[in-house]
């Protein structure tokens, strides 16, 4: 709790002067993305999963937490990759007030920094896909990184959106 | 403002509200015993502590009306005002309005105190009370005041709705019904001050809780390889283990669980109001408000409560005249009590008024339209009229009741929002009892924690009438109506849990089924499952927004094995099949 804060703090500090941001970079079918450090509680290796009835493929199901039920999805089935698992399989356990939620991703690969500069606009690419939870492009060692949305990506609105419809109905 | 002194703030107002509850059961005890001078000198301690730390964290406002406050009581502790109704009077007044400010500054807003209150105040310190107290005004005061207030934030509540104080109509039915939902929508509540106790936030306490839980888990593991340790020592060390860790988690339960003293002590002050504005006497006896429920059960008990209470106030017990005419003492007794039956929390509410009246109540419900003129009812279902929405036996609705909201209102909450049961027992000329069974906590449920396929779930045992094994002789399929169970001569639909679940190429079909009957009004049906695993007590855990809206999914809970599983409604998950089926 403390470091997240002291990390926290330092992020604030370093986004005053320079603006630059701490980013989790992991890799998931040959790619390499990065998601904003802050937003990111913990990650653990692959846990036992629970499925909950009547959600979509890419929702796995809840898992245990010491004591709490956090649901955990596939990031790999919902960028409609086929899934797959290794021993490098990791949880990466997420925070974005006010969801908490567990995605599944190849391998974590490194904790990098990125200044606001080095992260270029996603390409407008005339494609049928909604890139929007594509947030930016970075370069890395000549390699791309593709910093996400993760709530986006996951459709997280939409699916509690869906639950509420189907609640109400 | 500098966070320290926003620190200090958020601080003194938490207390103040404690503060300002001692100080109103002070002045309630004063009232009946007015010779008492430890009370004045309590009193006055309390008074002058709320000014000192008041004014420290720069609530000016509060300060300076506590102080007047203060030097009211100086009078009177001094003699030099003589005691008297419209003293008393006054005092709770005050008391209101200071819990008014302190909660509008809990809320951000800096409430100003009322100019006429004040003006009132200062005037009876110079020996001049203001005599308009009669009973027309006592009675709306009760409600422009925040005054009986179950919880503060229903007093936000209240005070937000009628923001001038002395606006005089009661709230319209639609206010209150709001108010109600909003108060029991909120958790928060002030815990209880005893010498003896420290102060902790629930979040704190809950993941403590939680943690125990995990380590109660570790431990069960731990047990479980024992034998695979070859070291004696290290043998016994974890069966001791085990003892101790048995021992932590009773003790973690125990903490949320806090008694029902302050719920029940603030009916007293409802009483009185209500008695003082019907021109009524009414005396409240209280019994086991040692009683500990958990501390969510004891915040969602207030309003239901009140609302038992001031009908009994207001419908069950007569004016002094009817009293002595039926051949009573004058003075009414409410009793209020509480304690342990059968594993489960009682609360007795009991008057010695006038009872219900069957033929009353009949009438009433005909001409409201709610039952037809010709409709057979034996007693007890005339009695039990009450609970239906939109009856009210007053003609015109009263200050104090009567809002046609009251009892089923008071029926739902119990039976959905406190998972409890109510029942009623009166007898006319002699007085109503009503009796709320409650669980001793919502934390925790006795489940059933059955197999579909590969996935375990909880089924809360409550809703599961009786497990059998249905024998395939006893299920036909009927076109068109799926699956009937014949159960002791009786055809009930039979439902898979598995189909039910959309477990895709899962079917529960052994040769004989493990199937659970369901009977909870409505139509019973039975749901067939793979096995039922275990019968055991689950902690019911939040689950994410992404999966609570699930229809038939109540909640998530930890198994032993540390495992996540889901919480079902069954009957919430088979309604939901025949609508889809319906609709389909």
């Amino acid at each position: 709790m403390n470091e997240r804060t002291h990390q926290g703090l330092a992020l604030v500090k370093g986004a005053a002067s320079s603006h630059h941001s701490r980013y989790l970079r992991f890799r998931l079918a040959e790619e390499d993305f990065a998601i904003p450090l802050l937003s990111i509680r913990e990650v653990v290796a692959m846990p036992e999963t629970t499925r909950v009835p009547h959600t979509p493929a890419h929702f796995l199901g809840i898992m245990n937490l010491r004591g709490q039920i956090i649901s955990i999805f596939d990031l790999r089935a919902k960028l409609g990759f086929k899934s797959e698992r290794s021993s490098e399989t990791a949880v990466v356990i997420c925070d974005f007030e006010p969801l908490r939620f567990g995605v599944v991703v190849d391998s974590v690969e490194a904790v990098m920094t990125l200044d606001d500069a080095d992260i270029a606009p996603r390409p407008d690419v005339d494609t049928r896909v909604n890139a929007e939870y594509i947030q930016g492009v970075a370069r890395r060692d000549q390699r791309l990184v593709l910093v996400l949305d993760l709530p986006k990506a996951l459709s997280l609105e939409d699916l509690i959106a869906m639950k509420k419809l189907a609640a109400a109905s | 403002m500098d966070e320290l002194q926003q620190q200090l703030r958020a601080t003194f107002l938490e207390e103040a509200v404690d503060t300002l509850e001692t100080l109103e059961h002070a002045f309630l005890a004063w009232e009946n015993d007015r010779t008492n001078t430890q009370l004045i000198d309590q009193i006055f301690r309390s008074a002058h502590n709320l000014k000192g730390s008041s004014k420290a964290v720069g609530l000016a406002e509060i300060g300076a009306f506590t102080h007047d406050l203060e030097s009211l009581m100086l009078k009177i502790k001094n003699q030099e005002i003589p005691v008297s109704q419209q003293v008393f009077d006054l005092l709770l007044r005050c008391n209101d309005e200071l819990r008014r400010m302190v909660l509008g500054q809990r809320g951000g807003d800096a409430v100003a105190t009322d100019p006429e209150l004040a003006e009132r105040l200062k005037a009876a310190i110079n020996g001049q009370l203001a005599n308009p107290s009669s009973v027309a005004e006592v009675g709306f005061e009760i409600f422009t005041d925040p005054a009986p207030p179950v919880e503060p934030e229903q007093a936000a509540v209240a005070s937000m709705l009628h923001p001038p104080v002395d606006q005089p109509l009661p709230p319209p039915a639609a206010n209150l019904a709001k108010a109600q939902v909003e108060a029991a929508a909120a958790k928060k509540a002030v815990s209880s001050v005893v010498d003896d106790s420290i102060r902790v936030s629930l979040g704190r306490v809950d993941s403590l809780v939680t943690m125990i839980g995990e380590l109660v888990i570790l431990q069960t593991v731990l047990s479980q390889q024992r034998h695979q340790i070859e070291s004696p020592l290290l043998q016994k060390t974890v069966v001791q283990l085990a003892k101790i860790t048995k021992e932590i988690q009773d003790n973690s339960m125990s903490l949320r669980m806090m008694p029902l003293r302050q719920t029940f002590q603030k009916m007293q002050r409802i009483v009185r109001d209500t008695a003082k504005s019907l021109g009524k006497e009414i005396e409240l006896e209280l019994n086991g408000e040692d009683t500990e429920l958990d501390k969510t059960v004891v915040d969602l008990l207030g309003d239901p409560l009140v609302h038992l209470i001031r009908n009994a106030s207001d419908h069950g017990i007569e004016t002094p005249g009817e009293r002595a005419a039926a051949g009573k003492s004058a003075k009414g007794r409410i009793r209020l009590s509480a304690g342990h039956e059968g594993g489960k929390i009682m609360l007795e509410i009991s008057d010695d008024g006038k009872g219900l009246n069957a033929q009353v109540l009949r009438q009433k419900a005909v001409e409201k339209g709610l039952i037809r003129t010709d409709q057979s009812l034996t007693q007890e279902e005339c009695q039990n009229l009450i609970f239906i929405a939109g009856f009210s036996t007053k003609a015109s609705a009263s200050d104090i009741s009567g809002r046609g909201v009251g009892m089923d209102v008071v029926k739902t909450n119990v039976e959905t929002v406190l998972k409890g049961e109510i029942q009623m027992v009166t007898e006319l000329g002699k007085g109503t009892t009503f009796r709320i069974y409650l669980p001793l906590t919502l934390a925790i449920i006795d489940g059933l924690v059955v197999r579909s396929g590969s996935e375990r779930y909880v089924i809360p045992l409550t809703q599961v009438h009786e497990s059998i094994r249905a024998r395939r002789e006893d299920v036909h399929n009927v076109v068109g109506l799926g699956a009937i169970l014949s159960l002791r001569g009786e055809h009930i639909p039979m439902h898979s849990l598995a189909t039910q679940l959309g477990q895709r190429g899962l079917k529960n079909q052994p040769p004989d089924e493990t199937a659970m009957i369901i009977r909870d009004k409505g139509q019973p049906f039975a749901i067939t499952v793979d096995e039922i695993v275990s019968r055991q007590q689950v902690v019911i855990k939040r689950l994410g927004s992404e999966v609570r809206q699930s229809r038939g999914v109540t909640g998530g809970a930890v198994l032993g094995d540390g495992t996540a599983a889901l919480i079902l409604d069954l009957k919430e998950l088979v309604k939901k099949d025949k609508r889809s089926r319906g609709a389909a």
